[in-house]
């Protein structure tokens, strides 16, 4: 647990101070922690073993979706449309982004970007990135980077 | 101490067979502070509730992969934090609402909160946190209520004292400036 330190060196008015005395009114309700524990499944295994027994037990199952999608790129490869001008360059993933428009894609990207895992981005972050958060921080105040983040929310 | 007791609260965990018992440790040993951290930044306790579940399960999902360097309360808070953070946004963007209608808002829901026992002047204290951006009602709320040490809070936030003593200055003279508004 982390060390207390008091605040006596803030510069808090006399207002603040007196209700920090009072704590901030929140109430835990009665046998909230212990009806918590009951809830949850802790027996679940973690993320990484489920991984690991979908490929051990159902070999079968990944062997008949790696026939399926070569015979599909076989397909695609072997029937795809002979066009004027065109190169073998294009690749089917090309292909099929080329039919989304870019609302299209923008509109995936804004509607899974909370499916992705923020805690591992904020424990993969490099000090590069730190150094360069610190010195934005720094350059700007909270006030301007938030005027800026609702302008653009705003404009969405 | 603590370290040798955070210590042990990993192997239970981590292994099928105790991971029950270390659970019950782990909601015992930081349950409650860390439904209080989240509940300060989201107001309401069904919010709190939701918001802790996903941290736990977030927890017991990660154990494995969590490093042993990082103090464990540091990982709990920073798991906590952030997923409070991330709920606040979506009710944002689902209520649209600006900073000024949050307080008021947080002010509405206390009123009627049977899990709030302040009074006036606690509600209208918080109504002022409302009015703050994210990382300095993070701060504000971390130094004031838990009076948690910028050197912790540079390990939990990843962000440096300096800049933390910043944030929570311009946090206070925000929060002093808004109750003293709204009494006069």
């Amino acid at each position: 647990m982390f060390k207390r330190e008091p605040l006596h060196d803030e510069p808090l008015s006399d207002q603040l101070r007196e209700l920090r005395r009072q704590g901030d009114g929140f109430r835990l309700p009665d046998n909230y922690l212990n009806e918590l524990r009951d809830r949850l499944p802790v027996t679940e295994q973690p993320s990484t073993d489920r991984v690991r027994s979908l490929y051990a037990r159902k070999t079968w199952l990944a062997i008949a979706a790696s026939v399926a999608l070569l015979l599909t790129l076989g397909w695609a490869w072997l029937y795809q449309p002979a066009t004027p001008g065109s190169t073998s360059e294009t690749t089917l993933a090309e292909a099929n982004l080329d039919a989304l428009s870019d609302d299209d894609i923008l509109a995936y990207v804004e509607e899974n970007i909370g499916d992705f895992e923020w805690t591992l981005l904020y424990e993969n972050e490099t000090e590069a990135t730190t150094a360069a958060v610190d010195e934005l921080s720094e350059t700007f105040s909270d006030e301007d980077l938030d005027a800026l983040y609702y302008e653009l929310m705003e404009e969405e | 101490m603590q370290i040798q007791a955070d210590a042990h609260l990993l192997e239970l965990l981590r292994q099928p067979a105790t991971r029950d018992r270390g659970f019950q440790i782990l909601v015992d040993t930081y349950g409650e502070r860390l439904y209080r951290h989240i509940r300060r930044l989201v107001t309401r306790h069904e919010d709190a509730d939701d918001v802790l579940q996903n941290t736990l399960i977030k927890v017991l999902r990660g154990i494995d992969g969590f490093q042993s360097a990082s103090r464990l309360y540091t990982w709990l808070y920073r798991i906590a934090t952030n997923e409070a953070l991330s709920f606040l946004d979506k009710r944002r963007r689902r209520q649209a609402l600006s900073l000024e209608d949050e307080a008021n808002w947080v002010d509405t829901q206390l009123q009627a909160d049977p899990h709030f026992d302040g009074d006036a002047a606690q509600r209208l204290l918080h109504a002022a946190i409302a009015t703050l951006p994210d990382k300095q009602r993070v701060v504000f709320n971390l130094r004031y209520f838990e009076e948690m040490s910028y050197r912790d809070m540079s390990d939990l936030l990843g962000t440096s004292e300096g800049a933390l003593k910043a944030n929570f200055h311009h946090a206070v003279k925000k929060v002093e400036h808004y109750v003293k508004q709204t009494q006069s």
